[in-house]
């Protein structure tokens, strides 16, 4: 465990009753003083009446607040992706006064039937200021049990959720479910018993120490090599009386490398709070934790953490969570955000690990124009608001963290576009059979021109949807692209580029110049002209801007280029690029080659493998319908990538909170799967054996390393084989068996002499431990104590033979 | 069941039989209005009081109801009434005929209210809509004729659409939809993602289709339905996928007093094929790709259609989109087409890598001796990126299919003639850079001028024309109409006619150079593109001409300004005036305006694009003051009023 819990004294029993109905056992009088629950008043719009006080004999006071599901309850739901499901809220408490700063695990009394061994999912959110409901600003989803397997059916069982009140120590618990069905994996409806789910009771159990480090912060969550890095922690004594113990920080990175930053004896008054400002002093790339630990006696007291990233290029460690500024839609279209939001949301994408935030849309012109003219504006692509105000402080406000503000560029042209093909024709490319350039829905152009005039709308004329050809191969069209973004850079303080397939001539090849000269008789190599192109770019973003850092967006398919790629494709990896690949997009449709799991595993290997041996980065789309699925899914959409050794372009597996911490863990560990100098294994099972209780994906997720003094890590990644077959929002969300004490044998004749190994997994969170090695015959072999979905065993081998 | 159901089954217990004869009969029920037509393959029931919709329809060989509860084929419709509008549920006036055997005839009238929900009812009230189902033994088809008269003295406009309701083997999971459209065959399944409600619409419409033919299918009963229609008037296919729907719309009509508008479509029920990728008169076809590791087979499944085809080849050609790489299959012969599919496959050997487009051309021989061809083209992706979908990574299509030219029907006045009437008419063509051409300018000049403001409609890929007069009647009222970077291909065939039509009337025409205009919007050899006064010279005629404007011909109406001035050109469109027109304006060596005469109309071009970027202290032709002078004296001069 990352943050341990200590057992402390003066623990807080506390119940709420709800209306006076769920009788709380062991009530304090604290807690009758506090106001009844209600059963609807609060709830979300729709759902007041739908959950009703019922009588319970199972409940503790002989009533709860049941949720049941009827095929009229179920029709709330997406049907597209979940078959009339249970989605609801089933109570929102009114304010609950508790100590401030405290450290508190909430237990919530639920029942649930007939979802025996279902996975069901619960969301427990606190709003820990005690302010009203918004979801994106004041309130947390401090728990997510999704995948949750109730022990039996329609017996009470308690849910935990562990949250840090705030400053007025008042909570508002609330209870979700979301997409609860009847049939065994709870996700369709079908012939079963419908769902009901009740809840009679909530408590508050106060975990907090007597003496406690109530916080570990780095002063960004994604750092830069070179930049200064400091950190702040703070201590506090909860008690009675004075208290005396050590403060020792350490820093954490790899395997096992611990650098001790600070080790002092502190005394603290009761109620007294002191703080330590630190810098941090490395250079080294990759994941960290700051630690901070409490010891008294030679006991440990308490201790806390906080994890950051480094890299000079994010597109190394680059994660996208999903959360936060990472949905894809918070910031993107600037001129519709709510300022007030940006600093809870952005802290909550760094609560996520996400260190990388790309702005999808949002230039007047994806090609040409990346410099507002006014403060509003409307996007090239689609028509999306902008605002250079709101811009420019959404992206201090990522940078205040670390997080890298990258922005959305690609090889058409569009929105003020048309203005720019207006101006110089000659930078544009015609229709090779029609001749035409340009072109945009006249009536939206008329319609956005008229409305400008009577000053009703931003610049430009973005919604008419209109577009133009540039003729990249005309090296004065690329440094008019090159110029707007340098001008754009120094306007919002961008650090990187991502284009959606780059300024290229792929997509151009077959038409003409504004001479009626076809493009493909002028330049006659395409893959040399955009190689050329490309050269253009990368040389002057050098020159001009050294921190920059770029990636792109292509069709990729190694098989067809076997070991001939395209120049462009093997420069972009040469130079340090990213490569995204989009195809697993649409991998919940039958049809898409990545619609199994085997198949989108071994199609990601070979994928990753294909950038890495080339000097790139790979960065995967999330996989089958962007980011939806179970959480079975969720989860190996984001595990199977990053064990083929992607970046994390969007994921979701946050939500799998209750199975494992998966961004916490690639973030700290991803020196195992993103440093340069990782490089696969093939057929590992000339050497390697791997035996499980059941299934176990392995030998096409071998990597090895350079360990120094001619030694070698071999880094084996243990996927448990994922329930599903497909991918696709419409399988179960059930998850795998947990296998115990999984054995990894090295042969030693063949693979070399274990000196040392470890065991990490991110669940049920990141863990990272020394393993025994135990000589077997002719193999040294570990013992993984327990696999969910994901492990890692790392082998340090002498006289490595692979 | 409900209650006309009921009602027409025991109708149908009591059929009292009216005309028998050899072969196909039809019977009349006790019911008014209800008749039964039965031929050796097809049953179906003609429900008069219902608008006369087929409300029973058995094809014998499968032995199923196709019709489904409150369903029923041969539904009419104007698609601007939108549905259900004034005829689905509407009484009718039945009449049965049996004009050979073997052959019957029911014919189905009624004359429309033109009311419906919003639309105006003025253009399509008091119309003739006529329709005549054929069956005959030995046919298993049904050939229904439409007829619309306008026996009005107003002309009156409509959109017909023809829809049908029906699931071909009685179960709705599963039946598929195939269309042929621009991006391949659009195949659309009932599933439950849709069940009982419309699919969005990009599933539902295929807004390009190439060919004049949709298909339903059910793959487990292997059977299923293709409709042909005459693709020259067809306008859109569609299909409400989660209601079992078959659909299509027919181009707007323009129907002058005294005309009839008609097309005939065919509904031929059959067996045997699980897919279809192509259908004509002569085959109905289904095409089964499969990839194997080191080769592509294609299977072709031919069924006979409604010729009578004794024999044929089949030519088969796999182009990989990518490369360019053809692979020509060894021809196939073929005997007689029959209700019994004749299989051929084609194995093009090498691994799908890469999309590919099977173009395969067939050639038949008729009973009657004659010969005929047919062709087609099929899309495949297989499981390459986009799930084999025909899109590029930037969403725009991999391959467009080639639409074929449409052969489309003028139902012109008996008089051509310009109206008189009083102000300045113009109807403005509006392409991108419409307000760059000092148009608005102009007719501010102009005593008593209007416009008709007129825009290519659909944006990028659409092509038609938005607000264009519809009617001859409207046409003939105005005095000039201005194309501002119109490309010619926004003019179907029917409103380039009227065009046509009234230049030749006295009408004037301006026509102005545009990155969608003359050689780039594809004028040559174009109904429009024969009246200019000059030639175009290709897709590629854009010259960068930096260069004044001087005055060519010094008695034209644009002497008298300040040509002095010097106002510049920066782009300009190379044309080639034809014989015995006038030269007004150069820019450099380039002809800039050419005006000329068609019939009794007069005609100029402005090969002048709006475009470039003019230097400092330099004058760009459009924001020199007098150029909207220039241009009013032009409107004047094509309007025959060049002394007002």
């Amino acid at each position: 465990m990352f943050e341990r819990t200590m057992t402390m004294p003066g623990v807080q029993g506390l119940r709420l009753a709800l209306a006076g109905i769920l009788c709380a056992v062991g009530l304090t009088a604290q807690a009758a003083d506090l106001p009844a629950l209600a059963a609807g008043k609060e709830l979300l719009p729709g759902w007041k009446e739908k959950v009703q006080l019922a009588d319970d004999a199972a409940a503790q006071s002989g009533k709860a607040l049941v949720l049941a599901l009827t095929t009229e309850t179920g029709k709330e739901t997406s049907k597209a992706y979940w078959n009339y499901t249970l989605n609801g809220q089933l109570t929102r408490a009114p304010v609950v006064t508790l100590a401030p700063f405290h450290r508190y695990r909430a237990w919530v009394r639920l029942r649930v039937k007939p979802n025996v061994g279902s996975s069901s999912s619960i969301v427990l959110y606190m709003s820990t200021d005690g302010t009203d409901y918004n979801p994106n600003v004041t309130w947390r989803n401090v728990a997510h049990y999704y995948g949750f397997q109730f022990a039996q059916a329609n017996v009470y069982q308690e849910l935990s959720a562990d949250f840090v009140t705030g400053e007025k120590g008042t909570v508002i618990p609330e209870v979700r479910v979301i997409n609860m069905g009847p049939e065994p994996d709870g996700f369709k409806m079908g012939t079963g018993e419908l769902t009901e789910i009740a809840l009679d009771s909530i408590r508050f159990e106060d975990l907090t120490p007597e003496l406690a480090v109530t916080q570990v912060r780095t002063d960004k969550g994604n750092y830069r090599r070179h930049e200064p890095k400091s950190a702040m922690i703070a201590v506090r004594n909860f008690g009675t009386t004075p208290r005396r113990a050590e403060l020792r920080v350490t820093l954490h990175a790899d395997l096992a490398d611990v650098e001790s930053l600070l080790r002092r004896d502190i005394e603290l008054q009761p109620g007294q709070e002191q703080r330590f400002d630190m810098p941090i002093k490395t250079t080294a790339e990759f994941g960290y934790e700051l630690r901070a630990e409490l010891v008294a006696d030679g006991k440990p007291l308490d201790a806390r953490s906080d994890i950051f990233t480094v890299a000079d290029n994010v597109y190394k460690i680059q994660m996208v969570t999903s959360k936060g500024p990472s949905a894809p839609s918070a910031f993107c279209w600037s001129g519709a955000v709510d300022m007030r939001r940006v600093p809870e949301l952005v802290e909550a994408g760094r609560a996520g690990y996400g260190n990388f935030y790309e702005f999808f849309a949002w230039p007047p012109d994806d090609g040409l124009d990346f410099v507002p003219k006014g403060d509003k504006w409307w996007a090239g692509q689609n028509g999306y608001p902008g605002s250079k105000s709101n811009l420019k402080g959404i992206i201090a406000e990522l940078h205040k963290h670390g997080i890298k503000a990258i922005f959305y560029a690609a090889w058409w042209s569009n929105g003020t576009g048309i203005e720019t093909f207006r101006k110089h024709p000659d930078w544009f490319l015609y229709d090779d059979d029609t001749g035409r350039g340009g072109g945009c829905d006249i009536e939206a152009y008329k319609q956005a021109k008229k409305l400008i005039a009577e000053g009703k709308e931003g610049e430009g004329l973005q919604k008419s949807g209109g577009g133009a050809a540039p003729n990249w191969a005309d090296p004065r069209v690329v440094d008019a692209g090159l110029d707007s973004m340098r001008e754009s850079i120094r306007m919002f303080g961008w650090d990187g580029v991502r284009w959606d397939g780059e300024y290229q001539m792929t997509y151009l090849w077959d038409k003409m110049d504004i001479h009626g000269r076809k493009v493909k008789d002028l330049y006659k190599d395409m893959d040399e002209t955009n190689t050329r192109i490309l050269r253009q770019i990368i040389e002057r973003f050098r020159r001009e801007e050294p921190q920059f850092v770029w990636g792109y967006n292509n069709e990729m398919n190694p098989r067809m280029w076997g070991t001939n790629p395209p120049k462009a494709q093997a420069y972009k990896l040469k130079q340090g690029g990213s490569l995204m690949w989009e195809s697993p997009r649409t991998a919940n449709e039958a049809m898409n080659p990545n619609h199994t799991f085997g198949e989108y595993s071994t199609n990601t290997c070979e994928m990753a493998d294909y950038c890495r041996e080339r000097g790139g980065y790979f960065m995967q789309f999330p996989a089958g319908a962007g980011w939806v699925g179970t959480v079975h899914d969720r989860i190996y959409k984001t595990i199977i990538p990053v064990v083929a050794g992607s970046t994390v372009y969007g994921n979701s597996a946050w939500l799998g909170d209750s199975i494992g911490q998966y961004n916490k863990f690639i973030a700290r560990y991803c020196s195992l799967w993103w440093d340069d100098k990782v490089r696969s294994v093939h057929q590992p099972e000339r050497f390697l054996k791997v035996e499980g209780s059941g299934p176990i994906w392995w030998k096409d997720y071998v990597d090895a390393r350079p360990a120094g003094w001619g030694k070698r890590d071999l880094i084996i990644h243990l996927v448990n084989e994922p329930v599903n077959k497909v991918i696709g929002p419409e399988v179960t969300g059930r998850m795998p068996a947990i296998q115990t004490n999984v054995r990894v044998a090295l042969d030693r004749q063949a693979g070399g002499r274990v000196q040392q190994a470890w065991w990490l997994s991110p669940e049920p969170d990141a863990v990272c431990q020394p393993v025994d090695v135990v000589r077997e015959g002719a193999a040294d072999t570990v013992v993984v104590p327990r696999l969910q979905c994901w492990s890692v065993v790392v082998l340090r081998v002498a006289g490595a033979k692979w | 069941m409900k209650t006309h159901q009921l009602v027409a089954m025991f109708a149908v217990m009591a059929l009292a039989a009216t005309l028998t004869a050899d072969g196909a009969t039809v019977r009349k029920s006790d019911r008014e209005g209800l008749w039964r037509v039965e031929s050796d393959a097809i049953r179906f029931d003609v429900d008069a009081a219902r608008g006369a919709r087929i409300a029973s329809l058995v094809f014998k060989p499968v032995g199923k109801e196709s019709v489904y509860d409150g369903g029923g084929f041969c539904l009419d419709h104007f698609w601007e009434q939108s549905w259900p509008g004034e005829f689905l549920d509407a009484p009718y006036t039945v009449a049965v005929a049996q004009p050979a055997p073997g052959t019957v005839v029911v014919t189905a009238t009624r004359i429309s209210t033109g009311r419906w929900a919003d639309a105006p009812p003025a253009p399509m009230s008091n119309l003739v809509l006529t329709r005549r189902m054929t069956l005959e033994d030995g046919k298993p088809w049904i050939t229904v004729d439409i007829a619309i008269a306008n026996t009005n003295t107003a002309t009156k406009m409509f959109g017909f659409w023809a829809q049908q309701c029906f699931n071909p083997a009685a179960v709705q999971q599963g039946v598929t939809y195939f269309r042929p459209g621009d991006v391949g065959i659009a195949a659309e399944q009932e599933t439950s993602a849709y069940r009982h409600t419309p699919g969005p619409p990009e599933v539902c419409y295929v807004k390009h289709p190439v060919a004049g033919w949709t298909a339903t299918v059910d793959s487990q009963a292997q059977t299923g339905f293709v409709f042909l229609m005459d693709y020259g008037d067809m306008s859109w296919l569609y299909n409400c996928v989660g209601m079992s729907t078959t659909e299509w719309m027919y181009e707007r009509a323009v129907l002058p007093p005294g005309k009839t508008w008609r097309t005939q479509y065919v509904i031929r029920p059959f067996a045997g094929l699980t897919s279809v990728a192509h259908a004509g008169s002569n085959s109905i076809v289904a095409l089964a790709p499969a990839e194997k590791p080191d080769a592509l087979d294609v299977k072709f499944s031919l069924l006979r259609s409604t010729a009578d085809v004794t024999g044929g080849t089949l030519k088969v050609e796999i182009v990989n989109l990518i490369t360019g790489a053809k692979f020509a299959a060894p021809d196939f012969r073929f005997d007689a087409l029959t209700e019994q599919p004749i299989e051929h496959t084609v194995t093009r050997p090498g691994p799908l890598l890469q999309q590919v487009v099977v173009r395969a051309e067939l050639s038949f021989t008729r009973a009657d001796g004659s010969t005929a061809q047919e062709k087609f083209e099929y899309f495949y992706g297989g499981r390459l990126d986009f799930s084999g979908k025909n899109l590029r990574l930037d969403m725009t299509p991999i391959y467009i299919i080639p639409s074929p030219p449409r052969q489309r029907r003028y139902l012109k006045p008996d008089l051509i003639a310009l109206v008189p009437h009083d102000g300045f008419n113009v109807v403005w063509v509006q392409g991108m850079f419409y307000d760059r051409y000092g148009i608005d300018g102009a007719l501010r000049r102009i005593p008593g001028a209007s416009a008709i403001e007129s825009v290519p409609y659909g944006g990028l890929l659409s092509e038609g024309l938005k607000d264009f007069p519809m009617s001859y009647d409207e046409m003939l009222r105005q005095d000039v109409v201005v194309l501002a970077d119109a490309a010619a291909t926004a003019f179907d065939d029917a409103t380039a006619e009227r065009l046509k039509d009234f230049v030749e009337a006295g009408g004037g025409l301006l026509v102005f150079g545009g990155p969608w205009s003359l050689g780039k919007g594809g004028y040559r050899g174009t109904k429009v593109g024969k009246l200019l006064p000059v030639e175009t010279v290709g897709a590629g005629d854009f010259r960068l001409a930096p260069a004044a404007l001087r005055l060519e011909k010094r008695d034209s109406v644009l002497a008298g300004l300040p040509w002095a001035e010097q106002p510049r050109c920066y782009v300009i469109q190379e044309v080639k005036p034809r014989d015995g027109v006038e030269i007004w304006l150069r820019c450099g060596d380039y002809p800039a305006m050419i005006a000329g005469k068609v019939g009794k109309g007069r005609v100029a071009v402005v090969s002048l694009v709006p475009m470039g970027d003019p230097g400092a202290n330099e004058m760009p032709w459009w924001n020199w003051p007098h150029w909207p002078e220039a241009l009013a004296k032009c409107l004047q001069w094509l309007a025959g009023k060049e002394t007002l």
